[in-house]
């Protein structure tokens, strides 16, 4: 444990895992019925970043991981997840329909 | 097209190329039983029936049910599409797309993400 966390933080934490989570799962589910590889670059992006934050969340808290290491960590993971959404655009723009 | 059913293709372009068909189309924008449809567009009864089942195999119109409390259950016809993409999928096939007039969420992602890429 690293100290008390104020819960505005948890909050907003708890919101941003809930709607990553969200996005992750319809854009899984438009990939699935569209079997688009763009929608499935875009699914593991929302993905990566969505878990980055909740994995670091826990290595901080859970395992007393300093809060700086797990702040680099998060971000690196954030930076990984959204190379992957970018280079889903890439995948979609050569068919019209994103790649049926 | 879900499914790549290159007849289902064929069904959407044939009752698209029909100048009744898409009148029909248009008539049918609030739930209308076929003698309605027929009367509004002006039609045969028999052939606005027979489009109708055209409209609805193509996947354009929806057949529904209209229960009422004196028991005459009806069958209504409803536009079931916003609109239809074709694009030519890379080198050979044709790509065409039903928009259907209520997406999910998911759908409407998918609509949304091939957008944002289309203005690449």
């Amino acid at each position: 444990m690293n100290g008390p966390i104020s819960p505005i933080v948890i909050g907003f934490k708890t919101v941003t895992l809930l709607l990553g989570g969200l996005i992750t799962y319809l854009a899984a589910k438009a990939a699935r019925k569209t079997r688009s590889r763009a929608l499935t670059y875009l699914a593991v992006g929302f993905g990566t970043v969505t878990s980055g934050s909740l994995l670091a969340g826990v290595a901080d808290q859970l395992f007393g991981i300093d809060t700086h290491t797990a702040l680099v960590f998060e971000n690196a993971i954030t930076a990984a997840g959204f190379a992957v959404i970018a280079y889903s655009l890439s995948v979609a723009s050569r068919s019209a329909f994103g790649d049926r | 097209m879900r499914g790549d059913d290159s007849t289902d293709e064929q069904a959407v372009f044939e009752a698209l190329a029909d100048p009744d068909c898409r009148e029909i189309l248009a008539t049918v924008a609030e739930p209308l039983p076929a003698k309605a449809v027929a009367q509004q567009c002006d039609l045969p009864q028999t052939s606005t029936y027979r489009k109708l089942e055209q409209l609805s195999e193509a996947g354009l119109v929806a057949e529904q049910t209209d229960v009422r409390p004196d028991g005459h259950h009806r069958t209504t016809y409803v536009r079931d599409c916003n609109g239809v993409f074709v694009a030519l999928d890379g080198d050979d096939a044709f790509d065409v797309e039903v928009v259907s007039a209520q997406q999910s969420p998911d759908e409407r992602l998918a609509r949304l993400w091939a957008r944002v890429s289309e203005e690449l």
